[in-house]
């Protein structure tokens, strides 16, 4: 019997939210009353900096999360997964380690990814059956059940490593907007070569994400709910992507967020990772 | 007997044509206008995929859907590029290039290469998925390393480079939900593309590319088919006529509005033209032109003994249609039963082709009998008598001829069961096989890029072997794995050592083994399917990777065929052999082969069968229309038997000469039977209309030659010469077919005009 999918996968997704969180102390926004859009005359801000903003969690030093994932495919199947994500900041980089928490017989699930401003993600799993390390690229696919993605996806697009044009305001379905997009850097074995970026121009909050693959073809968009605040941090709680060509439409939710525990180092070791999955193996196969 | 005295009365139908000439016009008009929309407004589809040859429901098919719905679509199109050495820098760059320009193209959904192809390389502590191929090709280290692992490892040689490394492949998958008219447009960039590329040569097969040079034959044959037939019925009916411009254009206006029709018919109807409907245009030529002849040489006879007594030019027409009109319409109702017999065939290439082929024959002979008789009696005077050579030389040697046949009856009864007995061995010789390699002439494009790319890399005619367990997880154990390459070895080996020697596999065993020794420092002892439950659990984990040979329930697993099996007569008992093999390998499970030429191979089998059931269902048909025309089922036996010869002949003809019976071989007998019985049916009227109670046979067997035996000849003249113009198709099945009919048209000519007059002495034919 199939057991031991890599079923990392969409866990993954949920740093997306992680990563939209920043820091404020503006209260949340009305997802109703949103006024017509004018198209401001101030200046456009400048998108490497909204960009840092987001995938740095402005500043923060470490967040742990627990999380949900809902997927329904095209012909009606739907599948659920917990996990645990948690991401350490230091200098030049990110570490990040997604556990998966249920259903149990998924819970010897387990990726640790390094990201570098200035090189390629290295992504790794552990097969406790071979007892051996598995490297994988970002632009790599793991699936689970009704979902596959690629570990960029898993690390939430990896924004940092494109390089995004001026970005432009633009008005949307009455909603004023910034929209900026990016290009792969080269040599970052990155799954998407291009993706355009939507932000909220009065907040600067991401709005949504339209992917696009090496045909220039538009692949999958990414929809975020209106940000809130948890723990003086402004923060996503629930994001939606649409993969287009499979059909395939995934939610992931944000059900506990907690900024700033000063992570152990260890946590972010291909040890751990080795021994956390070993254990949750050796429990499953019991 | 005179001519003259043979015309018995005015049909109804007859007096009606030529007093009613204009409404005929403006029905025929407004006909023509309504098809002609409909060919403007609809167009019609090209479509030359070979599943035209394939039953839409069976068992079979419903097993082919079941595995691309699990496996994904096969419509796989393979670029094989040349040169010194792939690896070099250079070459990789130009191969680079050339990947990231087809994948740019918006209808290809899959594209892998050497440029884009992973592998698992091993690490200190395990393994990573990476590209083959480094960014930068001049990392020396890391082409030595790619050169080493694609030309070795059974995942990669032959299906993405050659062993030798001096040829490289592409493998092309299409979006599904591309029509046909965009994956040839597709095909047709790629095809730019690489022949733009920069390699020393290229070469490409498959599929796709096989039908958009299919439809790019069919389009040349089709300008090259109808000017042709056009010209040669031109001269037949210039000649017939005795040079008459009016009789000579205007039966080819009418089996021109005859084929408008019927384009019409088929463009309102929506129905795609296939590879067999390329025969369409230039059958309908042919068979109007029969009608047609026979219709002008009638009037012509009319013309020439009705000088003296100074008839009008519509009593004339009038008694001319009055006395064709019933063996016109008997001899099409032979052609469309001989057609309709086809109309049971489970193929729906084949079972479309000769419905519409019916539809065209009776929509010819409708306007043969309306619109021309039309036409003549509107000109009246102004149409110059027509001379159809009734006192030539000519009717002078058929005269000769009909004394001859009936003065050497027991020669010639002996003379036909000897080619009757020749035919019989022969036909016990006949051999039933498609072959694939050849369905285009064999120094075209398509066959060359077959043979080249089976020669460099692996063969072209792909299938897929089926393992279907009983439930979830079935053949995810170590046993079922190792089963899995026991069948690959069987299929595999050379036949010396038992094996098959099908060219190459490929199966999810394969990328297991690979990751095993991966996994393991790339040691040769881990090139194997480990026996720890989860230690291939782990290697099974990555189920999307996997998804094009292994279920994700575990229940399913696909072995990619590539073979050499060219011939469906070799394709058949291989395909017997491996399912054996797979039945004895997985007891518990169904094992299966499927995939587009094992459907083809399955309507091989199919072939056989439905041509007998065709032919007795034709010879029945024209049995019973014949015995009501002559009022006597021993009369229409007798005159079926004499039709009967040259179809034996040409059975015989393809036993005896290794000419195999084939999707359009199939389709001559049937065809050539309606059209041989036409002129017989000719002949046969002529001949009672001729015969007194108290005449004497001979005397009206040989009157009957000279006034039916050069309408005979000349149509079977433009039969047989347009047929034989299909020799020029650059599909050799459609070429066969056509020289086969020529020569078996002729067989009926030489029947016709020596063995069916010697018959006609017999006591039955007597009028009473």
């Amino acid at each position: 019997m199939q057991r031991t999918r890599l079923t990392m996968a969409l866990c993954g997704f949920l740093s997306f939210a992680l990563l939209t969180a920043c820091e404020t102390a503006a209260p949340p926004a009305n997802p109703v009353a949103t006024p017509a859009a004018t198209v401001s005359s101030a200046p456009v801000p400048d998108i490497n900096s909204v960009i840092k903003k987001l995938t740095t969690l402005d500043g923060a030093q470490d967040v742990s999360a627990e999380m949900r994932m809902q997927v329904e495919s095209a012909d009606g199947k739907r599948a659920q997964l917990e996990f645990t994500l948690q991401r350490k900041f230091t200098a030049g980089q990110a570490a990040t380690f997604i556990r998966v928490t249920a259903p149990r017989e998924e819970s010897d699930k387990a990726i640790l990814a390094i990201e570098k401003s200035d090189a390629a993600t290295e992504a790794t799993s552990y097969l406790a059956g071979l007892k051996k390390l598995a490297k994988l690229k970002s632009d790599n696919y793991v699936t689970f059940r009704e979902a596959k993605v690629t570990i960029q996806e898993l690390l939430g697009m990896e924004l940092a490593q494109y390089d995004f044009a001026a970005a432009e305001r633009i008005t949307d379905n009455g909603l004023a907007l910034i929209k900026a997009e990016g290009k792969a850097k080269a040599n970052r074995n990155l799954a998407y070569p291009r993706l355009i970026v939507f932000f909220s121009d009065d907040k600067q909050e991401p709005v949504r994400i339209e992917v696009f693959d090496e045909k220039n073809e538009l692949v999958r968009r990414v929809a975020f709910d209106p940000m809130q605040t948890v723990q003086n941090k402004r923060m996503v709680s629930r994001v939606t992507f649409d993969d287009l060509a499979a059909k395939r439409k995934s939610v992931i939710e944000t059900r506990g967020v907690k900024f700033d525990q000063n992570l152990s180092p260890k946590l972010f070791t291909e040890d751990n990772l080795k021994g956390i999955i070993s254990n949750a193996s050796a429990k499953l196969t019991k | 007997m005179s001519a003259d005295g043979m015309q018995n009365s005015k049909s109804g139908y007859a007096a009606w044509v030529v007093t009613h000439p204009r409404l005929i016009l403006v029905g025929v008009c407004a006909l023509t206008i309504f098809f002609a929309l409909g060919l403007a407004m609809r167009g019609l589809r090209l479509n030359v995929s070979p599943m035209g040859f394939v039953e839409n429901e069976s068992p079979a098919r419903t097993d082919y859907e079941n595995t691309r719905a699990a496996f994904g679509n096969d419509l796989v199109m393979i670029i094989a590029v040349v040169c010194d050495d792939v690896f070099s820098p250079p070459n990789l760059t130009k191969l680079r290039a050339l990947h990231q320009q087809i994948a740019a193209l918006p209808g290809v959904g899959e594209i892998f290469s050497l440029a884009n192809t992973p592998f698992a390389r091993s690490t200190a502590d395990g393994a990573s998925l990476e590209k083959l191929l480094p960014e930068n090709f001049n990392d020396v280290a890391r082409v030595t390393e790619a050169r080493q692992v694609a030309t070795t490892d059974r995942l990669f040689v032959g299906n993405l480079v050659s062993a030798d490394s001096k040829t490289a492949a592409l493998n092309i998958l299409f979006k599904a939900e591309l029509t046909s008219d965009e994956r040839y447009a597709i095909t047709e960039q790629i095809y730019r593309m690489t022949k733009q590329a920069g390699f020393a040569e290229s070469y490409l097969a498959g599929d796709p590319f096989s039908q958009w040079r299919g439809v790019l034959a069919i389009k040349r044959d089709l300008r090259i088919f109808l000017p042709l037939t056009l010209l040669l019925i031109t001269a037949v009916l210039w000649l017939l006529s005795g040079r008459s411009l009016v009789a000579t254009l205007l039966p080819l206006f009418t089996v021109g509005l005859g084929l408008l029709w019927l384009l019409g018919v088929m463009a309102w109807l929506q129905v795609t033209f296939r590879l067999l409907g390329l025969m369409l245009p230039t059958l309908m030529l042919a068979i109007g032109c029969s009608y047609l002849i026979h219709v002008i040489n009638q009037i012509g006879i009319e013309d020439e003994t009705s000088k003296a007594e100074g008839r009008s030019p519509a009593d004339r027409i009038c008694r001319a249609l009055s006395f064709i009109t019933l063996p016109v319409v008997v001899s099409a109702l032979t052609i469309i039963a001989g057609f309709l017999s086809l109309a049971f065939t489970k193929i729906p290439a084949v079972r479309e082709t000769a419905i519409f082929a019916a539809i065209g024959a009776a929509f010819t002979m409708v306007l043969s009998l309306s619109f021309v008789p039309a036409v003549l009696a509107l000109l009246g005077h102004r149409l110059k008598p027509l001379h159809v050579g009734l006192s030539g030389k000519t009717a002078q040697w058929l005269e000769g001829m009909g004394r001859w046949a009936t003065d050497h009856q027991k020669f010639l009864y002996g003379l036909t069961v000897l080619i009757a007995l020749w035919s019989i061995v022969g036909i016990s010789r006949i051999e039933i096989n498609i072959d694939y390699f050849h369905f285009f002439k064999e120094n075209s494009e398509t066959s060359i890029g077959v043979a080249e790319v089976q020669k460099r890399l692996a063969g072209v005619v792909t299938f897929d072997v089926v393992i279907e367990g009983k439930n979830a997880g079935a053949l995810e154990d170590p046993q079922s794995l190792n089963r899995i390459i026991a069948l690959q070895q069987y299929l595999e080996r050379p036949v010396a050592q038992g094996g098959l020697a099908i060219d190459r596999t490929l199966s999810v065993a394969d990328f297991v083994r690979h990751s095993h020794r991966a996994f393991n420092n790339n040691r040769a002892e881990f090139y194997s399917i480990p026996n720890e439950a989860n230690v291939l659990s782990d290697l099974l984990s990555e189920r999307d990777q996997l998804k094009a040979f292994f279920t994700r329930d575990g229940k399913t697993a696909r072995i990619l065929v590539r073979s050499n099996l060219a011939k469906s007569s070799q394709m058949a008992p291989a395909l017997r052999a491996l399912e054996a093999k797979g039945k004895e390998l997985f007891p518990d499970a169904r094992v299966f082969a499927t995939g587009t030429f094992v459907l083809l191979n399955r309507t091989s089998d199919a072939i056989a069968g439905e041509q007998v059931f065709s032919i007795s269902l034709a010879l029945v048909t024209i049995f019973v229309m014949l015995s009501l025309l002559f009022r006597s089922a021993r009369v229409g036996f007798t005159a079926l038997v004499p039709n009967l010869i040259p179809v034996m002949f040409f059975f015989g003809y393809m036993g005896w000469f290794h000419i195999p019976l084939n999707l359009t071989t199939s389709l001559v007998a049937s065809v050539v039977l309606g059209l041989a019985v036409d002129n017989a049916v000719q002949f046969i009227v002529r001949f009672r209309r001729l015969q007194t109670a108290d005449g004497d046979l001979r005397d009206a067997i040989i009157e009957s030659m000279r006034l039916s035996g050069r309408p005979i000849i000349y149509a079977n003249v433009a039969l047989a010469a347009t047929f034989a113009v299909f020799a020029l198709s650059e599909f050799e099945p459609i070429g066969s077919f056509g020289l086969l009919s020529a020569v078996t048209i002729i067989g009926c000519l030489i029947e016709d005009l020596i063995l069916l007059p010697s018959r006609l002495t017999s006591p039955i034919f007597r009028a009473k």
